[in-house]
């Protein structure tokens, strides 16, 4: 099959109704879950996935990208409206959106946020276009120790999303890369932390950890504070986005675009550093500096294009290489595997159709997300009225279908109730689910390929530096890892200097989880 | 960063977690063939690697915590009130019978009776409407998963949905 029988596939995939259909209501519940404050993006993912079983492939995985997009750009309108965003990557958006709401010019805030989110949504889409094929393409040449190495690197991205401590985060890591160890050994077949238990032959299911992880330790914190979210949501207003602007807001919405591109496509940086990079960029470069953090429409500009443009990129090293590049992604990841497709070099020759056919649906999902974000900040009133006790227990509910409807086991639903309880100890102790979420996923693929290669070596370690490709993915690891070593001493010591003795920070144990 | 003493308490923990699976459940709970090739390929070799270094990482969380300032007390853990450990008991044993109660009553029903168990926990303050969404969701779900996805959502012979 050429490459132009592949695109014209793949076209063909994303001109139905149906495709269309699904990445409008992706996008629809991913807008509205961002918008809720307590939902995150994360949540909105692993909840939507049960849905998309009895979904054909390309429809489902629209539908998850759909609530990937929609979420990214949610967490922007309770930012503006309320002081307090929906997701962790609109954090910056805050700080100039607020003070914008305050002065009756909310609209103007959301409109420029909308606006700069689909601008760099598209140009992160394009340079997923341009790069991920490129990248897939080089990384027909690996074979297991190649995987093995680059699965290795990808594990500092574990750094990245391991919030305050790095020590909590690799704790967090094993304790993942363990769990992905139950059930029968792939090589000889024997039973591994199985203990006679027929339901754990298979290993644990990744949906009922997921949803374990992500949605039921916030029902728990929940349950020990059961308060409403409280907030003043700000009124529109009549004023709205003008051309002019828009036009004096450009330069840093595409230069926002591009550090979302380019820290999107690193795994484990994330969309709020991007957002915040994007932001202090913004600031050092406009003439109107000293407005920043007061009400300046270019700070909301420059803050979305930054979260949004990470969107597509952290696409690339999960289409290109088969390695998610943030936690929604690793879920997406999953998402793949249950519809019987491996992301990954490969994936391009075999399901090439799938492949352009996303490329060709995310591109249409910036168009909806315009129009659909439009909507959704005129309804946020409405959005943000759903009741905190109708919201979790509804979140439980769904999350007990979902987890079941995966294999028709009532033992899964046990198992993410069990993982549920585990992650709010874990919420309760600071050690970050992120980290456990991503080292559970690649965990298989790390130790599969370390003992094919070894397979194929008869024993021999020296097949891990066999070539080119293995030396390169050994020095960045090693890179990677001496940066977070000197990184995280450089900020212990920051804060050894800047904690006020005998003064406690102020965060609450029972708050939802922190950033990831 | 929470206090000194209860990340002290942590990796300790930890530690001993990771000895446990050391001695006990990776020699109990992995069984490993009697011919091997090497011991690279053992099913036993990735879990054993694992405890070590998690064991190691709960000794490094020990030391940190030694060469942090005593007076650095952390963040604020908010300790549990009595009704706060009443109401978390009451939704570890809500979840227990949930998941026990599928086998018996079926999906729908438990989830019916789950969610309204939880308004009520929870104290919500318009029960009426918790009540009805704790009706109309899982109906509306089995609906979904049953008819449309076609799985066999688990029901029992009393108040059977079509």
């Amino acid at each position: 099959m050429t490459l132009m029988d592949q695109i014209g596939m793949g076209f063909g995939l994303v001109a139905q109704w149906q495709s269309v259909g699904y990445l409008v209501l992706g996008v629809t519940i991913g807008v509205i879950a961002g918008a809720i404050p307590g939902m995150s993006a994360v949540m909105a993912v692993a909840l939507t996935l049960p849905f998309t079983f009895s979904l054909q492939p390309i429809f489902g995985i629209l539908l998850l990208l759909g609530v990937y997009k929609g979420g990214v750009f949610g967490g922007s309108i309770p930012a503006i409206l309320i002081k307090t965003p929906g997701t962790p990557a609109s954090s910056a958006t805050t700080i100039d959106g607020y003070p914008l709401a305050e002065k009756g010019q909310a609209g103007k805030a959301l409109d420029m946020a909308l606006y700069a989110s689909c601008i760099a949504d598209l140009v992160s889409n394009l340079a997923l276009i341009l790069f991920a094929g490129w990248l897939a393409s080089f990384a027909l040449q690996f074979g297991p120790p190649e995987f093995f190495t680059l699965i290795l690197f990808s594990l500092t991205i574990i750094a990245g999303v391991s919030g305050d401590s790095l020590l909590k985060g690799c704790v967090s890591a094993i304790l993942g890369l363990l769990l992905a160890t139950v059930g029968l050994d792939l090589v000889y077949g024997t039973d591994r932390f199985i203990f006679g238990s027929a339901n754990l032959m298979g290993g644990l299911n990744f949906i009922a950890v997921l949803i374990g992880l992500f949605a039921i330790p916030e029902i728990f914190a929940y349950v020990r504070n059961p308060k409403e979210i409280d907030g003043d949501v700000r009124k529109l207003g009549h004023v709205h986005l003008s051309f002019t602007e828009f036009r004096h807001s450009l330069k840093s919405i595409i230069r926002g675009s591009f550090i979302g591109v380019i820290l999107g496509a690193i795994p484990g940086i994330g969309a709020a550093p991007a957002a915040f990079v994007s932001y202090s960029e913004a600031r050092r470069n406009s003439p109107n500096r000293a407005n920043f953090g007061k009400g300046e429409v270019e700070g909301v500009a420059a803050a979305e294009a930054g979260n949004n443009g990470v969107a597509g990129a952290t696409l690339i090293p999960l289409l290109a290489l088969g390695v998610p590049g943030d936690v929604t992604t690793a879920i997406i990841i999953g998402a793949f595997m249950i519809h019987g497709l491996q992301p990954g070099p490969m994936m391009f020759a075999t399901n090439g159709d799938i492949i352009y056919a996303i490329f060709i649906g995310l591109v249409l999902s910036s168009v909806i997300l315009l129009l659909v974000g439009g909507a959704a900040i005129r309804g946020f009133r409405y959005i943000a009225d759903v009741p905190r006790y109708v919201l979790l227990p509804s979140v439980l509910v769904l999350s007990v279908y979902g987890v079941f409807a995966v294999n028709n086991s009532v033992f899964d639903v046990g198992v993410m109730f069990a993982i549920g309880a585990i992650g709010y100890g874990m919420l309760l102790l600071r050690i970050p689910a992120a980290p456990f979420v991503i080292a559970f996923i690649l965990g298989p693929l790390l130790e599969n390929n370390f003992r094919q290669s070894l397979l194929m070596s008869q024993g021999s370690l020296d097949i891990f530096v066999r070539g080119p490709i293995t030396w390169f993915f050994w020095s960045l690891t090693l890179l990677a890892v001496a940066v977070i070593i000197r990184q995280t001493l450089q900020a212990s010591r920051e804060r050894a200097v800047l904690t006020p003795l005998g003064t406690p920070s102020a965060m609450s144990s029972s708050g939802t989880r922190p950033a990831e | 960063m929470l206090s000194r003493r209860i990340e002290f308490v942590l990796s300790a923990f930890i530690v001993v977690f990771g000895l446990l699976l050391c001695f006990v459940a990776i020699p109990l709970g992995v069984d490993t063939p009697s011919s091997m090739r090497s011991i690279l390929l053992s099913p036993a070799f990735w879990p054993t690697i694992l405890a070590v270094g998690l064991t190691a990482a709960g000794v490094l969380l020990g030391i940190a915590q030694l060469r942090r300032k005593r007076e650095d007390v952390g963040d604020v853990f908010e300790p549990l009130v009595g009704s706060e450990i009443l109401r978390l008991v009451g939704f570890v044993v809500l979840a227990v019978i949930y998941f026990e109660a599928i086998a018996f009553i079926g999906m729908v029903w438990a989830s019916v009776l789950a969610f309204a168990a939880f308004v009520f926990l929870t104290g919500a303050p318009n029960k009426i409407i918790g009540l009805a969404a704790a009706l109309i969701l899982p109906i509306l779900l089995f609906a979904f998963f049953y008819h449309v996805a076609g799985v066999n959502i688990p029901q029992s012979d009393v108040l059977r949905l079509p």
